[in-house]
């Protein structure tokens, strides 16, 4: 039996009693992660099809197709044929973690559903009135993570994070032309998903060891929606701007942890029932047309900082973890008057991460019960390069009812522990997108 | 889920409410659309703005009109303009007498100017090009409506390190 299975038997047959520490407060275990404000990855949300992210994701102001309805609800209102779409994602991704100085790495990749989409403009003498229903991957939880240093004189870390799953947006929405130029829209949404986590932490020095882990299935629900607003300003100009509710998301989790060290081991199966309540998002946006050319520009402004996630997402020293982000995404699109009409797109996106800390060195600190345990410190990111990508893209339209389009997106982000600058971490993300749509007539 | 109903209810409200404003799903009644010798009104006989129907004018026409003719008929072409407004300039029936100064239904008659359609790559490219002419109905035949349609909670257990 390896080093781990000893531990996983030992955690399982302390599970009762840890579960009864874990209830009364005492276990040491309870109290670091108590103490710790978690990275939710739920706030990164990347384009779903492929003729949006090869724009850099820019869509507020102009998507006259069934994306609208994860974008912004106005915009369906332009849509004219019924329209059906379904597009795939391949991400493959790298984590690249320096810590005292030691760079490892880790790679992953995974091929995705992005969106289904359905259209259904009803025949009117004037105006529009469309439905659209849509599913998108709204965030995308696939990740790998490896950190591990060794001093070669007796103290060591190792940290694992292997995740697996998404969040997705099931979507109904609605939209009208209210006036000659101005059309609204509403989308209503419900959130499901799941996530597949294996957490481990490895510690030891000349005098302390500690081995922790956590394996965790959960399935995210919730609700959310949208309204948006599109003004067709004239001379090839749109405008666009929408609203997002709040995600009010349930979490079910049912697992297993482990808190084993020279003094005193924790942890067995647990389940868990949570909420976060994810903030507001507005996203504002300017589309123009000139000839054979759309150049898209969104804004999306978000406060993060009311994230609450068992309470307000805050650092010991009371300091919010989270901070306000201003994204920007623009492109353009090129409209070849080809033999076979093609399109040919570009474009930026700049998406800051929200999360201002990184973890750091652990600290051996000292419970009730006068047993040792580890607690990471954190320290204040400070971000070599945000969260930004490159994208291209192209499509073609066939038999007049037919379009494919690919994206290409290239980007990730660098960022460090600010004050000590002991560790760094360099993500790498590119992403394959491709999108068939069909239009009746 | 109970603090976002109310405001999606209202929102929904608001948006139905506002369809009425502009967005016309039927002819509004009466719905005299023929003459008395039979042959069809034309919008702009009672609507002063007729030129924003439909027919007249593909929608968004000051948007599409930068692409080229087929991705402009993809994303502007109404997919019921076809059954529901358009004459087939190139599919009379033959057993119909043509019609020549008349007007058909919803037409704006039949005037060299009538194109509203300034999309690149050539009019011709759009179906509505043949609305000038359109076909008049046998005599005595009433002209088709439109069809309507029918209608452990402290604790953050996820994502801790």
């Amino acid at each position: 039996m390896n080093r781990r299975s000893v531990r996983t038997a030992v955690a399982s047959a302390l599970g009762l009693l840890a579960i009864a520490l874990l209830v009364c407060g005492l276990a040491p275990g309870a109290q670091a992660q108590g103490g710790s404000v978690p990275e939710i990855p739920l706030t990164f949300r990347s384009p779903f099809a492929a003729r949006y992210a090869g724009m850099g994701g820019a869509s507020i102001a102009f998507a006259d197709d069934h994306v609208a309805v994860l974008s912004n609800p106005a915009t369906l209102g332009l849509v004219r044929s019924i329209e059906v779409s379904i597009g795939f994602n391949r991400q493959d991704g790298s984590r690249d973690v320096t810590y005292k100085g030691r760079e490892v790495g880790r790679e992953f990749g995974k091929t995705r559903l992005s969106h289904l989409g359905f259209a259904y403009p009803f025949p009117t003498y004037r105006g529009s009135l469309v439905v659209g229903l849509a599913y998108g991957r709204a965030s995308g939880l696939d990740s790998d993570y490896l950190m591990d240093w060794d001093s070669g004189s007796g103290i060591a870390e190792r940290e694992t994070i292997y995740e697996d799953g998404g969040l997705g947006s099931y979507s109904a929405a609605l939209a009208t032309q209210v006036s000659r130029d101005l059309t609204l829209g509403i989308t209503g949404t419900i959130l499901g998903g799941n996530d597949y986590r294996l957490w481990t932490y490895d510690f030891s020095d000349q005098s302390f060891a500690e081995f922790d882990y956590s394996e965790t299935d959960s399935d995210f629900s919730g609700v959310t929606g949208s309204v948006g607003a599109l003004l067709d300003a004239g001379s090839g100009v749109r405008l666009g701007v929408v609203l997002h509710f709040p995600e009010w998301i349930d979490v079910q989790t049912t697992g297993e942890d482990a808190y084993i060290n020279d003094d005193a081991d924790y942890g067995g199966p647990f389940t868990a029932s949570e909420s976060i309540d994810l903030p507001f998002r507005l996203g504002a946006g300017a589309a123009f047309a000139r000839k054979n050319l759309i150049l898209a520009l969104d804004a999306i402004y978000a406060d993060w900082t009311q994230i609450d996630y068992g309470g307000p997402m805050r650092t010991e020293s009371g300091l919010p973890a989270y901070d306000e982000t201003l994204g920007i995404r623009a492109g353009g699109e090129l409209l070849l008057p080809t033999s076979v009409p093609t399109r040919l797109r570009i474009g930026y996106m700049y998406d800051p991460s929200p999360y201002r800390l990184v973890v750091t060195t652990p600290k051996i600190e000292v419970d009730q019960n006068n047993d040792r345990y580890v607690v990471r410190n954190t320290e204040e990111a400070s971000f070599e390069k945000n969260r930004q990508y490159l994208t291209l893209g192209a499509g073609v339209l066939l038999r007049e009812s037919m379009t494919i389009d690919l994206a290409y997106m290239h980007g990730g982000f660098t960022r460090a522990s600010g004050r000590s600058g002991i560790f760094k971490e360099e993500e790498s993300d590119r992403r394959l997108l491709a999108s068939l749509s069909f239009r009746l007539r | 889920m109970t603090r976002i109903r109310p405001v999606v209810w209202l929102l929904l409200l608001a948006v139905l409410a506002g369809a009425g404003c502009y967005t016309v799903l039927r002819h509004p009644e009466p719905m005299e659309l023929t003459e008395e010798d039979g042959s069809s009104k034309a919008c702009s006989d009672c609507h002063a703005d007729a030129d924003l129907y439909h027919y007249a004018h593909e929608y968004d026409v000051g948007w599409y009109q930068y692409y080229p003719a087929p991705w402009a008929v993809y994303y502007s072409s109404p997919w019921w303009y076809d059954s529901y407004w358009y004459y087939p300039p190139h599919d009379p029936d033959p057993g119909l007498p043509q019609e020549t100064g008349g007007r058909s239904l919803w037409s704006r008659g039949s005037t060299s100017d009538s194109n509203p359609l300034p999309i690149q790559g050539g009019t011709g490219a759009l179906p509505p090009a043949g609305l000038t002419s359109p076909d008049k109905p046998k005599p005595g035949e009433t002209t088709q409506p439109p069809k309507e349609e029918k209608k452990d909670k402290e604790k953050r257990r996820l994502w801790g390190r």
